[in-house]
């Protein structure tokens, strides 16, 4: 019982992290239909970004008491800054051009950007997982049976305050109707005076952002980041955009923290070197038997 | 005062030649028809007027001033707003929502606003919500606020596709075959809210094919055959003008 509650607070927080990746899979794809598959290292370049600021503050000595609040947060508004950039300005050098490509060609030119962050990320970094620095103090809480750190329970706070935040955006605001507005038919939607290249940029840019969150709290949670790292987060996490129904924003969110679970309870269960096999055997179960995901067809809402 | 002017406008796809030195002026606060036979070249000038196509010769106005090399999403902020011949909703959304989008350039909240949820986004959002019922009440779409638009019927979509377009506040409405499709008692609600329209301020430039109808509504009516302009002139005139004959019904053997 001791382990399983354990395992269950693990799942929940590896899928809060694929959670906030796969929204950024499922917001390009839902406006573009585009597989962003660089989106996996715009994750782990806000990670680097916020270890950056961390190893900087530290070397400071600021990171005690309320500096050390104030640092968490540079540390995050950093690597959310950053990420968001970087997306932006993957999607106006990279796959603007192509908008009335094939669909093929941005697809290989996300794979290419994908290899090229990569390795820019290994020039920059190294090839070695680079440590956390350990600041930020995680006092361990008991509820009943269940032992769960404070850190834990932030991380996951943090990620649903982001989704339901990004719900009621896209849902409710001026621009997220304009989003969905894109999503649906793009030329209708400049005839009612939507600046479409500006909307897809924002899209990238809200995308990037949350990858930015999701590097942060991948980073303070895993203690470490390694330039590879956003390659197999990012195929859990578009395996969890596909589980839920890509394109879709509550099937992402639902996707994310079953992936987690899934990498959890098969770790515990199967072993950790059996956990890819269970959660890409998932995704072939779905793309044979439910390929329109989850929430795919309840939820046509796209973006 | 001009809302249109189009100087001998031609446009070609490739030999195809869709018009040909069409000159055209429309007046604020009429409700002007274009008419002429399948493939005459009207919805070919209304995607020139929405910059989904740009014409090869001529010069356009809207306004006063010149559209040429301006975006769609540019001359609908100008004040052009339009309607399909084969509907272009946003059908995964509420019609309501299809409406509030149409509002989209009226509305000043930026990024942020939409964000941080400001007070200045929740407050347009309330009186953009608040206009597009109204909207949806005056073109007689009631009670299907919340449903889908591709759930509707056909000849609500007509009216909510209408009321998207008159979301902006347009000084020019181009309505592309408004009446296809419709019944004959929904085609007299549409001859009374067309009017209403442009009693509201709002010229309507419309493309139609139920002579009828355009007779009735259009004070003025220009022909098209084969990318020209054979005619100009108020329904009377353009009822008896032998070329229009001719177009119609074939030359006299």
């Amino acid at each position: 019982m001791h382990e399983f509650l354990a395992q269950l607070a693990n799942g929940v927080e590896l899928g809060a992290i694929y959670a906030l990746i796969a929204l950024g899979y499922t917001l390009v794809y839902g406006i573009l239909e585009l597989i962003n598959f660089a989106h996996g290292d715009v994750y782990t370049f806000g990670s680097f970004v916020a270890l950056g600021i961390f190893v900087g503050l530290r070397a400071a000595g600021v990171l005690h008491g309320a500096g050390l609040i104030l640092g968490i947060a540079a540390a995050l508004i950093a690597a959310i800054i950053a990420s968001a950039l970087l997306n932006a300005g993957i999607e106006r050098l990279a796959y603007r051009r192509l908008r009335k490509a094939p669909r093929l060609a941005p697809l290989i030119t996300a794979i290419g950007v994908s290899f090229m962050l990569e390795n820019l990320i290994e020039l920059w970094q190294g090839s070695a997982p680079v440590p956390f620095p350990n600041v930020i103090p995680n006092p361990q809480l008991h509820i009943g049976a269940l032992e769960v750190g404070v850190q834990q329970i932030v991380v996951v706070a943090l990620a649903i305050v982001t989704m339901v935040t990004l719900h009621f955006f896209v849902q409710r605001s001026k621009l997220g109707k304009a989003m969905r507005a894109v999503a649906q038919d793009r030329d209708a939607a400049s005839l009612v005076g939507i600046n479409v290249d500006r909307t897809i940029a924002i899209t990238f840019l809200i995308a990037g952002a949350l990858a930015g969150v999701a590097g942060f709290v991948g980073g303070v949670s895993f203690g470490s980041a390694w330039f590879l790292n956003g390659f197999g987060a990012g195929l859990r996490a578009f395996t969890a955009a596909v589980l839920g129904g890509i394109g879709n924003i509550a099937g992402a969110m639902l996707g994310g923290f079953l992936i987690g679970m899934l990498e959890s309870f098969s770790t515990w269960l199967i072993g950790g070197q059996w956990s890819n096999v269970a959660v890409f055997s998932v995704l072939i179960l779905v793309l044979v038997f439910r390929p329109s995901g989850l929430l795919g067809e309840t939820l046509p809402e796209k973006v | 005062m001009k809302v249109l002017e189009l100087a001998g406008v031609g446009k070609r796809f490739g030999a195809l030649t869709a018009l040909s030195n069409v000159t055209l002026d429309v007046e604020e606060g009429a409700i002007f028809g274009i008419i002429g036979p399948n493939g005459a070249g009207k919805s070919t000038l209304f995607n020139l007027l929405t910059a989904i196509y740009r014409w090869d010769e001529g010069s356009i106005s809207i306004g006063g001033l010149s559209i040429a090399g301006l975006s769609t999403q540019r001359i609908a902020r100008l004040g052009v707003s339009r309607t399909f011949q084969n509907l272009r909703l946003f059908g995964n959304a509420s019609a309501l929502a299809n409406v509030m989008v149409g509002e989209h350039v009226l509305l000043e909240a930026n990024v942020l606003d939409s964000l941080l949820n400001t007070g200045r986004e929740r407050r347009e959002r309330t009186e953009a919500e608040k206009r597009a019922r109204e909207l949806l009440r005056f073109v007689g779409v009631s009670g299907v606020e919340e449903q889908f638009a591709r759930n509707l019927s056909y000849g609500t979509q007509r009216r909510l596709e209408i009321a998207r377009a008159l979301a902006a506040r347009p000084r020019l409405l181009l309505l592309d075959e408004p009446a296809a499709g419709l019944n004959s008692s929904e085609k007299h609600e549409l001859v009374s809210l067309i009017r209403a329209i442009r009693d509201g301020g709002t010229t309507v430039l419309l493309i139609e094919h139920d002579m009828g109808l355009v007779m009735n509504l259009c004070e003025r009516i220009a022909v098209l055959d084969y990318g020209e302009k054979i005619a100009e002139g108020e329904p009377r005139e353009i009822r008896e003008h032998p070329r229009v004959i001719e177009a119609y019904l074939g030359a006299p053997a």
